[in-house]
């Protein structure tokens, strides 16, 4: 029991609760700090839960150019069609009516079967046929073209072997000499709803749940309230700090189990790991996003500020936290800011836990840098915050 | 001077005054043109670490293993014997792909039958593993192809397949990530700096002077002044920041200046609408900044819109955004003609008339009010939310 300067007497379990209570009672009282941090988060996951459903992409839209007019080009074009994955929108005599098709957004391949391609294929050795995918909406351009070439692929197994068996005779018929099996694990379907709200959710979550703790942490030194505050917590600044932060880290951490019910309860098959280590991962997760959002509005004072550095820190997270592409071969700085992002480390622990069983000790890793962004941040955090919190000329600024 | 002329000169005023502001809608402009791309600046995944179980243990194996890390996109980290062995590595991280070659590889290529390999990869990271995969999975079946024609002499060449695909990538041709990702999330940048600066505008000047009023000559300046923000930021990153990244780019000049011209009417009535709502300096930061992923997401340049729900796509257009995005991409990168994007220049002609009406509905109720008024400024209300 301490007896501070001003304030009342308190336990620091008393100062955490006090504090907590206080919080609470604010979003009960401000419509749209509870908004930001309850059914706006969950309507984002929501919408990227709807968004996503469709798993992968399918029937995706091409336009097919068959100059060969054949038996065969027909044959392919109708197994361009079947495939889950695309749908022949289109089919144009001349290449150059199918480019506008590709430049308006209508189409996203365009194949062609040039003349003779048929005949090339059956009397000569072997016929090509082109195609062009559109690059600049890479992910459904990609695909297309990965689901153009298992059809060639599928194409040249079934339909053309039989065709060239019969007219080159059965004897120089073989298949590929070596077959090249592709899989992905724990995801052997290629989801993308899986792959991209794996890496969605905690990024949306995290970065809801910075800029509110900014904001609170933040609201205290504009409305010059932090004295106020303080005093009813006696002076404890951790235990108040903490309490503040609580309401906010449980709120997420319900989303956050909400958001993995979906991803792998309903949606997926489960949690291939260990789901008590990705849970403490996603929950030092987040107490390391509150230590920095302390730290930034204790440095700069100015709770605008602080949400705007927030917006640069934790808005990008995705961009640089190589889950949608590697750091592998970035430059130092790239690297670097990889590093510096507690997100980052979260996406590692989950690669190991969420659908791959890795052992318990890959985790310390992860788990390790988590906890280092807590106590570094959170203790200079909260020595700047506690000064900030004696400095009336820190309050009011904007 | 009219009306209009005074509002712009005030609004820039205004916004030179005030640090958020110039904050926003310069300096972060700025910050976000260097900052942003240069996470994807390498542009194309090179030196995954692959694990190869060889099981095989012959020299057509090792053979096929060094031709794995003589690959780009790749290199053999670890060399192991068991599948346990690899797949643990994966699990960890320490390897992106696993190459499995079978016990009796060598002999099936051989003896002219067809050796299996299989290539596994880790599922956490789908964008990333399939790049990966493609690379290696030719590279085993060039491999392979030479090793059996090397056995033509004995069993007769494999015949080759009946068709040869042959596929180019438009437009990004390189298929750089930062390329097809950038340029969209540039126009993002813009709409978020413009929507962010002119909220915490006019959530300040609710603070200070309670509802707002304008006259529709003063919104029209208000308008302009940020219109012409927002059209510097636009020409700055699709003129110079797509330049000095060295995207793809330029291909339909003039439609881009007049996509760039309704793109920012549009944001900025959307802008002025929703600032008619605002009520604290601070508040925009926090929702317009949480807001930017899902409003890069329901572009549909990330996910194609084929595979999205109907009712998102069609909420999506009411976000400048989306056709935004669509349009400049396509007329900058791709080259359309103004007529191929035309769907998505007058989805945002008609977001500007829709919320700039909104915006003189919202801002004229109360008419005592008259141009962006030279206010007496009072003493910021702290109590105000």
């Amino acid at each position: 029991m301490a007896t501070t300067l001003s304030g009342e007497r308190c336990s620091s379990l008393q100062a955490f609760l006090q504090s907590a209570r206080r919080e609470c009672e604010h979003l009960w009282r401000d419509r749209w700090d509870r908004a930001l941090v309850t059914w706006m988060p969950l309507l984002a996951l929501a919408m990227f839960a709807w968004f996503f459903s469709a798993g992968v992409p399918r029937k995706l839209p091409i336009v097919v150019v068959d100059e060969d007019r054949s038996a065969l080009s027909r044959e392919l074009i109708r197994m361009l069609d079947e495939n889950p994955g695309l749908h022949v929108a289109y089919q144009r005599d001349a290449l150059l009516q199918a480019w506008p098709l590709v430049r308006a957004g209508k189409s996203y391949a365009v194949v062609l079967v040039g003349a003779e391609s048929s005949r090339d294929m059956l009397v000569r050795n072997g016929g090509t046929v082109m195609s062009w995918y559109n690059a600049s909406y890479l992910t459904a351009g990609q695909a297309a073209s990965r689901e153009i070439a298992a059809t060639v692929q599928a194409f040249n197994q079934r339909v053309a072997i039989e065709q060239t068996a019969a007219i080159r005779g059965p004897a120089k018929v073989r298949g590929a000499p070596i077959s090249v099996q592709v899989s992905v694990l724990g995801n052997a379907s290629r989801s993308y709803e899986h792959f991209l709200l794996s890496l969605l959710f905690p990024a949306m979550l995290h970065l809801a749940a910075t800029l509110a703790l900014a904001a609170a942490f933040g609201r205290e030194l504009r409305d010059a309230s932090v004295q106020t505050w303080m005093a009813s917590c006696g002076w404890r600044v951790l235990p108040a700090v903490l309490g503040k932060a609580a309401p906010y880290l449980v709120l997420f951490l319900l989303y956050a189990v909400l958001g993995l019910a979906w991803l792998v309860g309903i949606r997926g098959a489960g949690v291939q790991g260990n789901i008590a280590l990705l849970m403490l991962g996603y929950g030092l997760m987040f107490v390391a996003y509150a230590a920095i959002a302390l730290l930034l509005v204790a440095a700069t004072r100015n709770m605008g500020t602080a949400l705007s550095l927030v917006g640069i820190y934790a808005g990008t997270s995705l961009a640089f936290s190589a889950g949608t592409f590697p750091v592998i071969g970035a430059n130092a700085f790239v690297k670097a800011w990889n590093t510096a992002l507690p997100y980052t480390h979260y996406l590692h622990l989950q690669s190991q836990q969420l659908d791959a069983h890795a052992a318990l000790a890959d985790a310390a890793g992860p788990l390790g840098a988590l906890v280092s962004f807590v106590l570094i941040a959170g203790s200079m955090g909260a020595w700047l915050y506690a000064r900030a919190a004696r400095d009336p000329a820190a309050w009011g600024l904007r | 001077m009219s009306r209009f002329l005074v509002a712009y000169r005030e609004t820039f005023a205004a916004l030179f005054r005030d640090r958020y502001a110039v904050v926003t809608m310069i300096l972060a402009v700025i910050i976000y043109s260097f900052f942003y791309p240069s996470a994807y600046r390498h542009q194309v995944a090179s030196d995954f670490p692959v694990v190869v179980v060889d099981q095989d243990h012959s020299p057509m194996s090792r053979s096929l293993s060094r031709r794995v890390d003589a690959l780009n996109a790749v290199y053999v980290a670890a060399m192991v014997s068991s599948v346990t062995e690899g797949e643990a590595l994966l699990a960890r991280g320490a390897a992106e792909g696993m190459l499995v070659i079978p016990e009796g590889f060598e002999h099936d290529v051989l003896r002219g039958g067809s050796g299996g390999v299989s290539l596994f990869g880790r599922g956490a990271y789908l964008g990333r593993a399939s790049q990966v995969l493609q690379g290696v999975a030719d590279a085993a079946t060039a491999f392979a192809r030479a090793a059996a024609t090397a056995q033509a002499r004995f069993t007769g060449a494999p015949a080759s397949p009946p068709v040869q695909l042959v596929q180019r990538p438009l437009f990004n041709t390189r298929e750089g990530y930062g390329s097809a990702v950038v340029p969209g999330v540039a126009q993002l940048i813009v709409q978020q700096t413009l929507l962010i600066g002119l909220l915490v505008m006019a959530g300040t000047r609710r603070e200070r002077m309670g509802r707002l009023a304008f006259s529709r000559a003063g919104l029209a300046g208000i308008a302009a002044a940020f219109g012409t923000v927002g059209l510097c930021s636009m020409l700055y990153y699709n003129g110079f920041v797509l330049w000095f990244q060295d995207y793809p780019r330029g291909g339909n000049l003039w439609g881009l200046l007049l996509a760039s011209v309704l793109y920012v009417a549009a944001v900025v009535a959307f802008a002025l609408f929703l600032g008619s709502f605002f009520r604290t300096r601070e508040r925009p930061f926090q929702l317009i900044t949480f807001l930017s992923l899902p409003m890069f997401f329901l572009a549909n340049l990330s996910w194609p819109a084929e595979a999205t729900p109907w009712p998102l796509v069609w909420l999506a257009k009411l976000l400048p955004t989306t056709p935004g995005i669509n349009a400049v991409v396509r007329l900058n990168q791709m080259g359309a003609s103004v007529s191929e994007v035309a769907p998505q220049l007058l989805n945002l002609a008609l977001l500007g008339v829709l919320y700039g009406v909104l915006a003189v509905w919202r801002f004229g109720r109360q008419p005592q009010g008259g141009g962006a008024q030279s206010a007496a400024e009072r003493a910021p209300d702290r109590a105000g939310r």
